[in-house]
């Protein structure tokens, strides 16, 4: 879908009122940064990162056709990356155990579906995020990644199925 | 099977679908089990903790925010509604009682027109907010003689927002769904008056502004981190009237004062009643309708609806209107509640006639039907407005605190129709 005039204008106003585009966008940035880093409290600082630079870069931006979003969450999956780089470690679950026990088999496939998450490339880990953990539809994915709907969905299919592989090499049957 | 085809298949089952094909549904399975620890809330309370750390980094803005100008109206409005004073007072005497007074005073209804030049350049904005006090506020903002924005807040807190650029009317449970629009919203009565009466006024002195004699005195506005930035106020008022006629809004970052933007003050009206038409916002021609959810990002989607009875209705909806029993020999065939997650309705059947309540979320079948341009009828002290459903019945509808009570039926005329919304009363 092509890019309208209301894209646009909500572009522009999300450029200028920066409070605004925090408060919009901060929750799922740090869901994102989460599941890349495997650790809450380090998304929830490397967020502040990302909207520091969003404060110095936002109001410069040009239109191109897609939302001041896209442009926080390829923010945010550089800085994911160069957070992973520069750590050089083996990552954390993602969700400390729960409360309540869960079933070990349970514990198993969560810790090893987290480690894959981690594992996949930087595209399709955005791809499923945005469909899977924020429920945006793949319309609204290809406009964010700036791909086709039908890419998006190859795209969380490869993720699919490289989670399901990641769960075999460990033991465990999906 | 090729891939694109699985893939689309997946997407399917991931939609809530199912597809027939194993490995689609078991990938999608997969998926939500995948997903699922990183669906966590991030609450409101962290953002703002977040946001309040990252402040004092921020470079300073080339405009000042929304809230900014909107509060720099709320100034200029509050002392506008000042009641002529004497008519010479020496500077440094007690202006801000005298105008705290004056505020505490002020009518029900009001109407402020602003007229903002901000420093970073740009076109002046003629901005235009009716007040009334159960919360419902309206906001135009005209540049260049176009309308670029109309927000309306309505009972209950739910929003209209038209955007002139963006060709459709937004409606949203509350101003927070659209990026911007609670600063637009600010109530200027209770900002002025709170700033007022948290004392502060410094620097009065007598000045000539437009070839009149006046006063300039400065107002805090807003302190960030000490030594960071502040924001003030600097209101010029006549010294005739007291009433402003001009608001500056200063901001010192790192000792540099600069004027973010200049607030000339062009009309004030007090009134006891808002006009009828005044809270209704209509949608132009080509633009579409969208009603989104609490986050502003999705539309609010399908409700769940449930089966009710009487007495569930009553303890759940005590709010609720209803017109009893029976209504002219109709009898009441259906209580249904509508539950989305952030607002809900409650549906009365009547056979062919039907009773709304609801409060943050326009229930789909009036929606676009009262976005068209409303008729509206003062009857009995009774504010009314009529409007035609998407499914060609006539609408009745009301404000009542909290939200709106809707009537609809085929065949009635109007006047029938007041008698159905003056008969609705409480369910609780």
């Amino acid at each position: 879908m092509a890019p309208g005039r209301d894209d646009e204008s909500a572009f522009r106003r999300e450029q200028a009122d920066l409070d605004a585009l925090f408060r919009t966008h901060h929750a799922e940035i740090v869901r994102f940064l989460a599941a890349r880093l495997g650790s809450r409290q380090e998304a929830a600082d490397l967020a502040g990162e990302v909207f520091v630079e969003a404060v110095r870069s936002v109001p410069r931006l040009r239109w191109r056709g897609r939302p001041v979003l896209a442009w926080l969450y390829r923010v945010a999956a550089n800085m994911a990356a160069d957070h992973m780089k520069r750590s050089g470690r083996e990552f954390p679950v993602a969700i400390p155990p729960a409360a309540v026990a869960d079933p070990p088999d349970t514990v198993g496939e969560r810790d090893a579906l987290a480690r894959a998450m981690r594992a996949l490339p930087a595209d399709q880990a955005l791809a499923v995020h945005l469909r899977l953990v924020e429920d945006y539809s793949f319309t609204e994915v290809g406009r964010l990644m700036g791909r086709s709907p039908a890419a998006c969905q190859m795209l969380v299919l490869r993720a699919a199925r490289a989670l399901r592989e990641h769960l075999r090499s460990e033991g465990i049957h999906a | 099977m090729p891939d694109p085809v699985v893939a689309e298949q997946l997407s399917r089952a991931l939609a809530g679908e199912t597809t027939g094909i194993p490995e689609a549904d078991d990938l999608a399975e997969l998926l939500r089990r995948a997903a699922a620890s990183t669906r966590f809330e991030v609450t409101a309370a962290e953002t703002e903790s977040a946001l309040a750390v990252i402040s004092h980094r921020k470079r300073r803005r080339p405009r000042p925010p929304g809230w900014l100008a909107a509060a720099a109206g709320g100034v200029a409005f509050g002392l506008l509604l000042v009641l002529v004073l004497p008519a010479t007072r020496a500077p440094g005497l007690n202006i801000e009682g005298r105008a705290l007074a004056a505020v505490r005073r002020a009518g029900p209804i009001t109407v402020l027109e602003t007229r903002t030049v901000e420093s970073a350049g740009g076109e002046p904005v003629l901005r235009t907010q009716w007040v009334v006090p159960d919360g419902r506020t309206r906001v135009r903002t005209v540049v260049h003689g176009a309308v670029v924005q109309d927000i309306v807040r309505e009972p209950g807190g739910r929003v209209i927002e038209y955007a002139g650029g963006g060709r459709r009317v937004v409606v949203a449970p509350s101003c927070h769904a659209i990026a911007g629009t609670c600063s637009e919203l600010v109530d200027p009565i209770a900002f002025y008056r709170d700033r007022l009466a948290a004392g502060g006024v410094t620097g009065v002195q007598p000045i000539v502004f437009g070839g009149r004699r006046a006063y300039r005195f400065s107002l805090p506005a807003q302190v960030l981190r000490p030594g960071t930035t502040r924001i003030t106020q600097v209101v010029t008022v006549d010294a005739a009237t007291y009433l402003p006629r001009r608001i500056v809004w200063d901001q010192t970052v790192h000792g540099r004062t600069t004027a973010a933007a200049v607030i000339d003050v062009l009309r004030v009206i007090s009134l006891l009643a808002p006009p009828p038409q005044v809270f209704h916002i209509s949608r132009p021609a080509q633009a579409r309708i969208v009603q989104v959810d609490a986050s502003g990002a999705r539309l609010i989607g399908r409700p769940s609806v449930s089966v009710l009875p009487l007495g569930r209705a009553r303890s759940l909806f005590p709010d609720a209107f209803w017109v009893g029993r029976r209504y002219h020999g109709l009898r009441l065939t259906g209580v249904h509640e509508l539950r989305w997650p952030t607002g809900r309705a409650l549906r009365l059947d009547y056979g062919p006639l039907t009773i709304w309540s609801f409060d943050r979320v326009i229930p789909p079948p009036l929606l676009e039907g009262r976005l068209l341009p409303a008729k509206t009828l003062d009857f009995r002290n009774l504010v009314a407005r009529f409007y035609v459903a998407a499914d060609g019945k006539l609408v009745a509808e009301r404000d009542v605190p909290g939200g709106s009570v809707a009537a609809v039926a085929p065949g009635l005329e109007k006047l029938q129709m007041v008698d159905v919304i003056t008969a609705a009363r409480r369910l609780g």
